[in-house]
């Protein structure tokens, strides 16, 4: 799955580490789902579309 | 930095490893001194059974408590790594013996099976777990 969280991230100026200590996870989990290695849980993906103001759909997309 | 979870286990799975490194040599000594049969054997053997058996259940509550999804994979495939080696190797001496080998792999084979298998999930989890510097 393609996603922006890498571009959404650098707009708001957060680190990778800034991100994670927010959503309560890990910097690598940031640095997975950026880099493509895993995929985000419903949950988590939705808690990452809350964060920056977006839908899913959005931030998220099939290859 | 370590997850609530992963703190949790990692305070309650030491002492538990570290009973393993004393049962096994003393039910190793038991046995040398007291030639045991029977059911008195299959409770020695068992003894060092112990410790890996709630290590295993541990490791279950990790797995079950550790929130972040990324962690709780990784965990899992490294798992699968360490569980894999310690499989073939037993499976390997296993067969050489049904095979009618008489002799041994190396000694206390089957006790560095479960200490190799910790070792190796741990070392591909730390690897695994590495990431470029945050930008």
């Amino acid at each position: 799955m393609n996603n922006r969280l890498k571009v959404l991230r650098a707009e708001k100026g957060w680190s990778q580490q800034e991100l994670a200590d927010k959503l309560e996870i890990s910097r690598q989990s940031i640095n997975a789902i950026e880099t493509g290695k895993y995929d985000p849980s419903l949950p988590l993906a939705f808690r990452l579309a809350r964060m920056f103001g977006k839908r899913i759909e959005e931030m998220f997309e099939e290859e | 930095m370590l997850s609530p979870a992963a703190r949790r286990y990692k305070k309650t799975s030491l002492s538990v490893l570290v009973s393993y490194f004393v049962l096994f040599p003393l039910a190793d000594y038991i046995a040398l001194r007291t030639h045991p049969a029977g059911v008195e054997l299959w409770l020695l053997a068992a003894m060092p059974l112990l410790p890996i058996a709630i290590v295993l259940v541990l490791l279950g509550r990790y797995l079950r408590e550790e929130k972040d999804g990324y962690k709780r994979d990784l965990a899992v495939r490294c798992l699968l790594w360490g569980t894999a080696g310690a499989v073939m190797v037993n499976l390997f001496s296993g067969f050489l013996k049904i095979f009618g080998w008489k002799g041994q792999l190396f000694p206390f084979t089957e006790f560095f099976v479960f200490a190799l298998m910790i070792l190796a999930a741990k070392l591909s989890y730390r690897v695994a777990d590495r990431v470029p510097a945050d930008e």
